[in-house]
């Protein structure tokens, strides 16, 4: 940041309390349901479908969460969880970078087509096309195998991380990139040393989606996966639901400790991006 | 811009006076000049960078894209699915059929209307938390992205079941708050009795759970604008509103033009909550588009006619997002 | 219309025939195996409460079946009600199908007129003979049997005897309408400082119920002349069970009238109900913590639910039935897991689950226990749901639930039964 920058800052100081208040405004309305969510986890079942309803709970139980790990299947799941995401997620933002770069970068014939099927592919309701994707990856062999929701994932999470990377390759001068090509780097260095941080804030939001997708979709892992201890974690949370009724309170407890991770992990990345955002406005 | 960009060593002229892009972007064009080698090289390169892309979307999406389209001239139900009997040819019959009904007309219009609202409300509040997050301390910033996050990573049905049971008419927490108003009386108040304020509920959910994702992706073109650009901007005499307009907004309409395009598909596909709201029994008049081709496929068991649907309503979309088609592809092509 | 179901059901027996040549040639290599020798996978899909409400089947069947067929690999896999017709639906398309699935009562119809399911030999299940006539009814096509009978449901009056006790004297349940009534007006003017408690918390859009009173009148959802199904609603009889249910609703349900019977038990844990009409099991939901109230164990009852005319109400008779899938290459060994899944020894267990069993041979001793004597004693005169083959569709989308629902939001009986019927007569014979 510039001297420049810093003066003002400073001088703006008074007018960024108003903001902070707002921003805590923000943080409270979003974040109620959030609330609502964890205190049904830690009050006992009996207050949840109460008729007197309380904002916070009369004592704090942790059964609900030992319930919820108590179900089986749990760690396998997690584990299932953890491969399709990483591997979703890898895949989003690795082949989703080279096709957003090349997009982003380079005139060729079929460009334009390509970013329009990438826009019309996510049009079509995912759900209606459940049967031909299913017989798809039967006739692959992907039935029942981790690649083959980690592929359906990757399919519907690309067209986004393309357009998401394209946004910010688009921003990035290509004299930036131009001129570590006259100093001698080869054009995949140059993209390696002078792009590829200026678009870690693109890269953290491409594969937090793709993370969220990978996370959280239940009806496809579902339908393609076939073994008990092959579901994913969200298939998992709906053995809280069922013809005998819904146990809220494990409900929203498995929910928390299923969401723990992936606010863990942006919670980790945070500090990169916020490095990689300094390390931007320098050479900015 | 029509053919010129298909021309890859062709440099773009200009002739969009609106927005005439800085010249030093549109005369670089990688590999010009260069050695003949180098330019083969870069040519093939483009197509080798979305290879393993197109192969994965191909491998998974391919058949099912063009077995929707087939489907969608056939009379395909279970029973030619499981015997694997092929399905009699009716041309343009499910397509008639659908556009002819009086309900899949409603069903469109209501469709329209929710992903209107839903769509303003989603981008005028994540673009206000973005801006917000940009101007709040560190400490702050981090407890709204925490949040945000933590919304964001909330499965379907939890949040469905959350707000199901906020805007319960015998344990809600809304009404039973309601009522404490002096003067207000909203004991055993049914908010989805009535379909327009019950759609008004789903449609909170909705933006409230895409307000995340639309804050986040701002927030982070937002940090690309370079500071001394709107710093610049403001010792030239510019303010607030002026400062966005002319400095901040165009550099993050890429993004804001795609998360635009993108939560107006999305929209058009909400299913999940309407089903977990209603008790996986929606009403018919809580059906939009998505829920309705789904209904049409696993309980009225029509594949065929959820096919039709599918494709009516991509050609829908496209109809109503040809401006945003149109805006995307300036982007790409003045950069 | 009726055409399409011609073809259809010509489509069903030609594969039923198909599948059981192959069956048969299968049978006949496979019988110079020993038991001990047979190889292969049956993959079992069973519902969750298989694994949650009682695993002690999974248990029991999975150890016979390996101890005879030590090589056989056996694979159950649980699914969720909500989501396992999509599941189903794609899985028979493929290759990979399921050898055994648990399908509910009022699916099966669908499945078997699509040729998805192989006929199965009655007598090789345990107490066949004395099967619960209305779940063999769901299995039966043609003459043929599809599917086995694995558990029934019936339901009755669980009421909160200390709330009857303090207003009419008596912890017992009046046995016929009238004696009803007039106990619950006395509950409703011992409790009538409470604005939110129901003395009978009978939901609007509860069509089981609502239908068990068309019942009691005469009356029927649809009927069928053999071939062709037709609604009924709109008979006199059926407006006037209807109009009854909603005269009841409307009398005695304090609390939101619109919902359906989801969480009436939850209603009844939090003591704002004196009655309600529910599952034989859901007593037990009411009772048993943590979402039950473990406070109301001895106050919780069930008994006969009293219907108009003097009569017991009919009720609807629910449950689940297993089917071996037409693609399985291993149907002998997939009907001899539920030969083994429904034997005596699993339905007794059911029993102690308050569950009623797929035969009445085990479903006599029930009517001797005060628990589940209420359950048992219904089973004579339960109804069931058209045997038609597009029953589910109606039932999928609800349209029963929406004509009660515009009852309650003003619509008249004549005119809500009229669009129902309309409904209902679209899609009824319609096949798949």
């Amino acid at each position: 940041m510039s001297t420049a920058a810093k003066v003002t800052y400073r001088s703006k100081k008074k007018s960024r309390a108003g903001w902070n208040v707002l921003g805590l405004i923000t943080f409270v309305i979003m974040g109620f349901p959030v609330y609502w969510m964890i205190i049904t986890a830690l009050r006992p079942s009996q207050e949840i479908l109460s008729y007197h309803q309380k904002l916070y709970p009369s004592s704090v139980t942790f059964d609900q969460f030992k319930r919820a790990i108590d179900m089986p299947n749990f760690w396998d799941n997690v584990k299932s969880s953890v491969i399709i995401s990483l591997f979703s997620v890898v895949i989003a933002i690795g082949i989703g970078l080279l096709a957003a770069y090349a997009i982003g970068r380079f005139r060729f014939w079929g460009r334009r087509g390509l970013m329009i099927a990438l826009l019309l592919v996510q049009m079509i309701p995912a759900t209606s096309m459940l049967v031909p994707i299913y017989i798809q990856l039967n006739d692959l062999g992907g039935l029942n195998e981790y690649w083959g929701v980690i592929a359906v994932y990757a399919a519907s999470t690309l067209p986004f991380s393309v357009w998401m990377l394209r946004g910010f390759i688009i921003n990035i001068p290509r004299e930036l990139e131009e001129s570590a090509m006259v100093d001698g780097c080869s054009q995949m260095a140059a993209f390696r040393r002078v792009v590829l941080p200026l678009l870690a804030p693109g890269l953290v939001a491409a594969a937090i989606y793709a993370l969220m997708t990978a996370w959280n979709e239940y009806l496809f892992a579902y339908v393609l996966l076939q073994d008990n201890d092959k579901y994913t974690l969200s298939i998992w949370l709906l053995k809280f639901t069922g013809q005998r009724g819904t146990d809220y309170g494990a409900l929203m407890a498995g929910s928390i400790l299923i969401a723990l991770p992936v606010v863990f992990f942006f919670l980790l990345v945070q500090r990169k991006v916020a490095a990689g955002l300094t390390a931007g406005a320098v050479k900015g | 811009m029509s053919a010129a960009d298909t021309h890859a060593t062709e440099p773009v002229t200009g002739g969009r006076p609106l927005a005439p892009p800085p010249a030093a972007h549109r005369s670089a064009v990688p590999g010009r000049g260069r050695t003949g080698r180098r330019t083969r090289q870069s040519r093939s390169l483009p197509y080798l960078l979305i290879t393993p892309a197109l192969v994965i979307m191909a491998g998974v999406l391919g058949y099912p894209l063009v077995d929707t389209v087939v489907l969608s001239f056939q009379d395909e139900r279970r029973g030619n699915l499981w015997l694997h009997t092929s399905p009699p040819w009716v041309g343009f019959d499910q397509y008639t059929s659908v556009l002819t009904d009086s309900e899949f007309w409603h069903v469109v219009l209501r469709t329209f209307l929710f992903v209107a609202g839903c769509v303003f409300f989603t981008m005028v509040l994540g673009l206000l938390v973005a801006l917000l997050m940009q101007r709040v301390s560190d400490w702050v910033r981090l407890m709204m992205t925490s949040v945000m996050i933590t919304v964001w990573a909330m499965p379907l049905l939890v949040s469905s079941s959350i707000f199901k049971f906020m805007f319960d008419s015998d344990y809600g927490l809304v009404d039973q708050l309601l009522t404490r108003l002096p003067g207000v009386d909203y004991t055993g108040h049914n908010w989805f009795l009535n379909p327009t304020s019950g759609l008004t509920i789903i449609a909170i959910l909705v933006i409230w759970g895409a307000i995340p994702f639309i804050a986040i992706s701002l927030y982070s073109a937002l940090t690309q604008v370079p500071k001394e650009l709107e710093e610049a901007a403001r010792i030239d005499g510019a303010r607030g509103i002026g400062i966005f307009r002319f400095v901040t907004f165009p550099v993050i309409k890429p993004v804001f033009v795609m998360t635009t395009t993108l939560s107006v598909i999305w929209d058009f596909g909400v299913l999940g909550q309407i089903l977990l709201m209603r008790n996986n029994l929606p009403e018919q008049d809580y059906q939009l588009l998505g829920l309705y081709a789904y209904v049409q496929a696993f309980t009225v068991n029509s594949f065929s006619r959820s096919a039709a649907i599918s494709i009516i309503t991509v050609l829908l979309l496209s109809c109503f997002s040809i401006y945003y088609l149109r805006q995307l592809l300036k982007i790409g092509e003045v950069e | 219309m009726k055409r399409k179901l011609i073809a259809a059901i010509g489509v069903a027996t030609m594969i039923a025939g198909v599948a059981a040549c192959g069956g048969s040639d299968k049978k006949d290599d496979k019988a110079a195996q020993t038991p001990a020798d047979r190889t292969g996978t049956v993959t079992v899909w069973l519902m969750a409460e298989s694994q949650t409400a009682w695993p002690e089947l999974v248990k029991n069947t999975t150890a016979e079946f390996k101890a005879k067929y030590p090589k056989v690999n056996l694979k159950i896999q649980y699914q969720q009600w909500s989501d396992k017709v999509q599941k189903l639906d794609a899985s028979l398309a493929g290759s990979s199908a399921p050898d055994v699935v648990e399908l509910g009562n009022t699916e099966t119809m669908t499945y078997i007129l699509n040729g998805a399911l192989a006929e199965v030999d009655k007598k090789q299940f345990a107490n066949s003979a004395t099967w619960i006539k209305g779940l063999e009814d769901t299995c039966t096509y043609q003459g043929k049997l599809y599917c086995v009978p694995y558990y029934a449901g019936a339901r009755v009056a669980i009421y909160n005897a200390d709330d009857f006790k303090a207003a009419t004297g008596s912890d017992q349940l009046p046995t016929t309408e009238d004696a009803l009534t007039a106990a619950l007006d006395k509950v409703e003017a011992k409790k009538g400082s409470d604005k939110t408690y129901s003395p009978l918390y009978l939901p609007g859009q509860y069509w089981y119920a609502a239908m068990s009173y068309v019942k009691a009148y005469g009356g029927a959802i649809a009927t069928t002349d053999g071939s062709k199904w037709t609604a009924s609603l709109e008979t006199p009889q059926a407006q006037q069970g209807i109009q009854h249910f909603i005269d009841l609703v409307k009398k005695y349900n304090h609390g939101d009238q619109t919902k359906d019977e989801t969480d009436h038990a939850n209603v009844m844990a939090h003591g704002k109900a004196g009655l309600i009409y529910g599952n034989g099991w859901e007593a037990g939901s009411v009772i048993t913590p943590p979402t039950g109230n473990a406070k109301l164990k001895d106050a919780i009852k069930t008994a006969t639910m009293p219907g108009p005319n003097g009569k017991a109400l009919p009720s609807f008779i629910g449950g689940s039935d297993l089917a071996v899938v037409s693609k399985s290459k291993v149907q002998d060994l997939a009907k001899e897991f539920i030969a083994d899944y429904t034997d005596e020894k699993n339905e007794a267990t059911l029993v102690t689950k308050a569950t009623l069993p797929n035969n009445t041979t085990q479903l006599e001793p029930m009517k001797a226990n005060p628990a589940t004597a209420a359950a048992a004693n219904a089973v004579p005169d339960a109804w069931f749901t058209p045997i038609a083959p597009g029953w589910a569709s109606i039932e999928k989308q609800g349209i029963l639930k929406t004509m009660l629902l515009d009852i309650l939001k003003g619509k008249s009986v004549a005119d809500a039964t009229k669009a129902a019927d309309d409904k209902i007569n679209s899609l009824i014979n319609n096949a798949s």
